[in-house]
């Protein structure tokens, strides 16, 4: 299995023996969204404007932005009225929330709570935990390219990195290691975990869902639920109950000055190592004949079969990268957010599969994207729009951001800001 | 069969059982069951897992070597086979030991404690060794009898080990208190820790004879049946099933108060689960649409009905309402959800639909614990003091004498009412124009379309209904428990809920009963099993899926289209 990882020989960028890259040009935006975006910006700029100078009272002000929103989302049901009811109910309703949330940003903005550095700070957290979602969302995504399902149990492949580490982690700090060479250690670390996940993901694989290829689709799904909670009960009875926290790397306290922004040391190297892996993942998808093979398999995979390339080694190729990468995912999710816990991958598992659907699914870059802006909305939106909206302990509903986030992708462009797949199917 | 490939079989095994003892055992499985004795002194739950696994594995060991052709294996092959697996089981068990008492695995594994590997230590590694052969010989012996044989030793064998576990409840429950004759069978049974050992073989005896003897007499009895004329043969049936339905009335009706307060509870909660299995079943298993964030219709009739009833000092608005009053707007603001939510994943399908409707499901909760939302739901404090239902004063049991019975036993009365009223809602259903519709739907959405169904209606249908039966759970779940917290609506309820109709065979009503007794009603009478409850379900859905897709007691379509030889998937 190792040896299928291995590159064997490297194309050549323009390589006639290489088929069409899976990067799409960005596509054709809806043309009502960015016709009511930009009306609504232009308005509101204006509205604003036009009350800071005449110091109208904030009372008003609300009435007036109520009163846009409520045009929007008629104009919106209006357009959408010609294609489809359904369609225009949709769009009201999207058009509201997208108001609602303008008008708590603009409330947010015009009352200034949070200085300029507090924002750079709430982006380089949200880039952070963006790269954390962004290698999670990749094994979501090279899964569904290839296999068409959403393999639920990805998040709990995550933990089982990041908790096999921490043994690891915990016994490199008490022989002193860890603190002599954290970045040694660190990447030991990564190694273990990636090794760990990926041998959790290939079993998965190989138990699981193997079996069931070609079953209907909720099949496969349901079996992947099943598999989630048993590998996090597994854990549970397994580690224990308790919160197991990752020892404190003095290397990483700190932070580095870029310019005005002061940038911590633990999220630089979050940041860097993701942007790492994710440009070896693309090089290694792109650029190798094992890449090849699973670009093949993803667009056809008896096509591929016919050409001779072995799917279901490229499928437990697949796995394998993913769960590699969601390991690496773990440890640096462990090392920024210290406590590791039997349950702790469910959750950002679903994010990331949002990040996923974000981006467009089965698409690679659009992971990546779709992670970092999954990350940065998540905790940015809280303070920029529920503070406006005066929602108490505003932090509290960045969860639900995420999900809102979600259904208004999937109702209004399903294929993700990169992707171009269908995913009307039954 | 040759040589080769019965060792092959037997090595294979073997290593797969001391793959499964490894774990049952780090899991801490072993550990827990070890408190509940089976038999009193000599068998308790652990050693019945662990080398039952052993058995059972053994036993496919011995399968694997069957002959095409054969029915069942050689005996000679079987042995070796499943006595060779479960020598392989045992080296692995005791290497497991010899590893645990060479370094420290607790470690990293919570449970690898000196305790732990005392308790597979069964003498010494020879004893562990020689445990494990004998299991998987057994197990390898009995899958080669003939299967009339082998029913009658599985169901002895079940029976022991099920009534010996349901000791604390057999003994507490108020019949065995209150009538003699039960209470002196009682205490024949039963020692103090499990079944006494003359207890077991008399109920081994007992059910092994009931299953050797019941198969034929049922078969005569229908053929007897059949052979009456038409006329008569169809009377018969109907006094037969007026008999059948009269004794079940009667058992339901006497079942709370005749077996007390504890069976009454877990009984009230089998119930609420019935209730939305119901639900979920139409929307899962009619209309095959996903829905992985039902408990936030269940949470909303929870929540409506709290609120509306509290009488607690601390809500802002203090309604005070009564039960029946808040029960009817509880189920019409769960069926408004249903088709609020229902709205937006219209036009998704299978998976995004699953994880939309999981979003739904916690963002309900995500609100219901907020501090935004505090003033109407209370925050992490929930909402408390809501009222009973109603109250009865002491009546008169036949055989068991007055009983004061609790909220839990009269409640009891109100959920079998609903669940009887959403049973007949859902029968009903699937047999009308919108239940064809519905299955057309599963089947394939565009095609249903093509033939003139409106996927809008349709879809909205099945969330509205399901969001209904899901309202009427939440809200007898409020009244259940007297206070509501987000923490009792998470996502295990839907997972629960899913599990329960995917066991009991998707599609089936049936199934949801019979899910929901063996899902929500066992556990709650192991409670050592709690611990472990998601990681079996979660097993469970996998072995399903692999092995059972149309689940226990399937759907008729299903069952027909297995008859047929077709490919049956049991899922939409």
């Amino acid at each position: 299995m190792l040896l299928a990882i291995v590159p064997r020989f490297a194309l050549a960028p323009g390589d006639p023996r290489d088929v069409n890259s899976n990067l799409r040009r960005l596509s054709r935006v809806d043309w009502l969204f960015v016709t009511v975006a930009v009306a609504s910006a232009g308005l509101l700029a204006t509205v604003l404007g036009a009350a800071a100078m005449l110091s109208v009272p904030v009372g008003v002000l609300r009435g007036v932005l109520i009163a846009g929103l409520a045009y929007a989302a008629t104009y919106g049901g209006l357009r959408a009225v010609g294609r489809n009811p359904l369609d225009a109910v949709l769009a009201a309703g999207g058009l509201l929330v997208i108001g609602i949330s303008v008008m708590g940003a603009v409330n947010t903005l015009v009352a200034g709570t949070y200085t300029p550095r507090e924002w750079a700070r709430f982006t380089v957290a949200g880039l952070t935990q963006g790269s954390i979602y962004a290698l999670i969302a990749l094994g979501y995504t090279l899964v569904y390219g290839i296999l068409r399902m959403i393999n639920f149990a990805h998040g709990e492949v995550f933990t089982g990195g990041a908790m096999s580490a921490y043994f690891l982690a915990d016994a490199l700090h008490r022989t002193g290691f860890l603190a002599a060479h954290p970045f040694v250690s660190i990447a030991g670390l990564i190694a273990l975990a990636a090794g760990v996940s990926m041998a959790i993901a290939v079993l998965l694989e190989r138990i699981a869902y193997r079996p069931l290829r070609g079953a209907p689709r909720l099949v496969p799904l349901i079996t992947a639920i099943g598999a989630s909670f048993f590998l996090q009960y597994t854990y549970r009875g397994l580690f224990g109950t308790g919160i197991k926290t990752y020892k404190d790397v003095p290397a990483l306290g700190g932070s580095i000055q870029l310019g005005p922004l002061a940038v911590g040391r633990g999220d630089a190297l979050v940041i860097t190592a993701a942007m790492t892996l994710m440009a070896l993942l693309y090089t290694f998808v792109q650029r190798t004949r094992v890449g090849m093979a699973m670009r093949a398999v993803s667009e056809d995979k008896q096509a591929a079969a016919l050409m001779g390339i072995d799917v279901d080694r490229v499928i437990v190729t697949t796995f394998a990268i993913g769960g590699a990468l969601a390991g690496a995912a773990g440890v640096l999710y462990a090392l920024v957010f210290r406590q590791t816990q039997f349950f702790m991958g469910f959750v950002p598992g679903l994010k990331a599969f949002t990040a996923a659907v974000l981006g467009g699914i089965g698409n690679i870059p659009g992971a990546m994207v779709g992670g970092l802006f999954l990350g940065i909305v998540e905790s940015v939106a809280p303070f920029l729009i529920l503070d406006g909206l005066d929602l108490p302990s505003p932090n509290q509903l960045k969860d639900a951001i995420a999900f809102t986030m979600l259904v208004l992708v999937l109702i209004f462009r399903p294929t993700g800001i990169l992707g171009e797949r269908v995913t009307k199917r039954a | 069969m040759r040589m080769t490939a019965v060792l092959r079989a037997g090595l294979h095994h073997g290593l797969i059982a001391g793959g499964i003892v490894a774990f049952v055992a780090l899991v801490g499985m072993v550990d827990a069951f070890a408190r509940i004795g089976v038999i009193d002194g000599a068998v308790d739950l652990s050693q019945v897992v662990w080398l039952g696994a052993v058995g059972l594995v053994g036993a496919s060991a011995a399968r694997a070597t069957t002959a095409r052709g054969r029915e069942a294996p050689s005996p000679r092959a079987a042995s070796l086979a499943s006595g060779l697996a479960g020598v392989v089981a045992g080296v692995a068990v005791a290497a497991l030991i010899a590893l645990g008492s060479a370094i420290d695995l607790n470690v990293v594994f919570e449970k690898a404690r000196p305790a732990l590997f005392a308790r597979l230590t069964l003498g010494n590694a020879w004893g562990t060794v020689a445990a494990c052969a004998a299991a998987g010989l057994a197990g390898g012996l009995v899958a080669a009898l003939p299967t009339r044989v082998r029913g009658a030793i599985a169901a002895g064998l079940a029976s022991v080990l099920i009534l010996g576990i349901a000791k604390d409840l057999m003994t507490k429950i108020d019949v065995v208190k209150r009538i003699d004759w039960v209470g002196d069978l009682n205490a024949m049974l039963y020692g103090r820790g499990g079944l006494t050992v003359g207890g077991a073989a008399a109920i081994m005896a007992v059910a092994m004879l009931w299953r050797w003897v019941a198969p034929p007499a049922r078969a005569a009895f229908q053929a007897r049946l059949r052979g009456l004329p038409a006329k008569e043969q169809s009377t018969a049936r109907r006094t037969l099933r007026v008999l059948g339905l009269t004794a079940l009335v009667l058992l339901v009706a006497w079942f709370p108060l005749g077996f007390g307060r504890l069976p009454a509870e877990v009984a009230d909660l089998v119930g609420i689960y019935i209730l939305m299995g119901l639900g979920l079943n139409i929307v899962v298993g009619f209309a095959g649409l996903l829905d992985l964030g039902y408990v936030a219709f269940f949470a909303i009739g929870a929540y409506v009905t709290g609120i509306l009833t509290s009488t607690n000092a601390n809500v802002p608005v203090q309604i005070g309402w009564s039960f029946w009053e808040a029960v009817p707007i509880a189920v019409a603001l769960a069926v408004l959800a249903g088709i609020v939510l229902g709205v937006p994943v219209l036009k998704t399908h299978g998976d995004y639909l699953a994880i939309i409707t999981l979003g739904f499901g916690e963002i309900i909760r995500i609100l219901a614990i907020s501090d935004w939302l505090k003033p109407l739901m209370g925050g992490a404090q929930g909402v408390t003091l809501i009222p009973k239902p109603l109250e009865v004063g002491a009546v008169a049991v036949p055989a068991i004498g007055r009983v004061d019975p609790n909220i839990q036993q009269e409640l009891f009365y109100v959920i079998v009412a609903a669940c009887l009223i959403a049973l007949y809602v859902a029968w009903r259903l699937r047999d009308s124009r919108y239940g064809r519709a519905w299955m057309a739907l599963r089947e394939d959405e565009d095609v249903a379309q093509a033939m003139g169904i409106d996927l809008v209606t349709t879809k909205l249908l099945a969330f509205a209904t399901g969001a209904g039966f899901a309202g009427l759970a939440g809200a007898l779940f409020a009244a259940k428990i007297g206070s509501i917290y987000p923490s009792s609506f998470g996502l295990l309820v839907s997972i629960n809920v899913l599990v329960l109709i995917i066991v009991g065979g998707m599609g089936s009503i049936p199934g949801v009963f019979v899910g929901a007794l063996a899902l929500v009603g066992l556990p709650e009478l192991l409670r050592e099993l709690d611990d472990f409850r998601l990681l079996i379900y979660g097993a469970v859905l996998v072995w399903m899926m692999l092995k059972r897709p149309e689940g226990l007691w399937p759907a008729a379509v299903v069952r027909r289209e297995l008859a047929h030889g077709r490919r049956s998937d049991g899922a939409p």
